[in-house]
């Protein structure tokens, strides 16, 4: 019996492993430093093995980590009053004056706009446009319904969409209109 | 013996959810470009000593418990 504890424990520290890259990913897309993400990660970690019993083996053990994850994470925001937003537009207006290029984006530029959305919209953006969850899991996370999700997927785009000066068509390459826009010289181009 | 309604339904919702997120489109691409980049990165070394401690500290506990 206890060989099966002891197994079951040993597959948990396994599993855990196995998904902390992906429990870094969604940190550090989530928060946007990596710094302040590993902490959040850190504490992720001894919270989920100090709870690890409550774990089902077999079950998602990587939605099971953001979970406990994002409790963490809206609890300090609580503790800590609201994130820097972007009050004075300054950020905005910056990206404002360097658009996408050739269906080119700058990565540090769309961290920062990715930074200026509300934290509920990044979480879903993120859980079901990079984690790969689907509308169903990504509400389950949450704790908030489907039609919740799906709509603050579909603002956070449009929203980055805005900021970053891009249309949501799929856009290999520039097309003729956008191009003749965007034509103006940009600094610091990765082109 | 048309017990499908819901099928219509379905084809509609799963057409509208295709276009809430288009997975080709710039922000979708940029997105799990950042995503992925931090994904591929070693395990800090922080958590695998976190890891490797969280089991020491529960190992000698239990040989406290049962000597």
């Amino acid at each position: 019996m206890n060989d099966t504890v002891e197994s079951d424990k040993r597959r948990f520290k396994r599993e855990l492993l196995a998904a902390l890259p992906n429990l870094r990913a969604f940190a550090v897309s989530l928060v946007g430093r990596h710094d302040r993400a590993d902490d959040l990660v850190q504490d992720t970690i001894m919270k989920a093995w100090a709870k690890q019993d409550s774990f089902e083996i077999g079950t998602n053990i990587k939605a099971w980590l953001i979970k406990i994850l994002l409790n963490s994470f809206y609890s300090q925001m609580r503790k800590n009053g609201r994130e820097v937003q972007d009050s004075d537009g300054i950020l905005t207006e910056r990206l404002s004056v360097h658009p996408a290029q050739h269906g080119a984006l700058d990565l540090q530029d769309f961290r920062m706009a990715l930074n200026t959305l509300p934290p509920d919209q990044r979480e879903a953006i993120i859980l079901v446009g990079a984690s790969g969850f689907s509308y169903e899991e990504a509400a389950e996370i949450c704790t908030c319904a489907v039609g919740t999700i799906k709509s603050r997927v579909s603002r956070a785009r449009q929203r980055l969409q805005e900021i970053l000066g891009v249309s949501g068509e799929s856009d290999y390459g520039p097309d003729a209109a956008s191009t003749a826009v965007t034509s103006r010289p940009v600094t610091n181009s990765p082109l | 013996m048309h017990e499908k309604p819901n099928e219509a339904d379905e084809n509609v919702q799963t057409y509208a959810e295709s276009h809430i997120i288009d997975p080709n489109s710039l922000v979708s691409r940029v997105l799990r470009e950042l995503y992925d980049s931090v994904q591929n990165e070693a395990i800090p070394e922080r958590f695998l000593d976190l890891l490797e401690k969280l089991d020491m500290a529960e190992n000698s506990a239990k040989a406290t418990e049962n000597p």
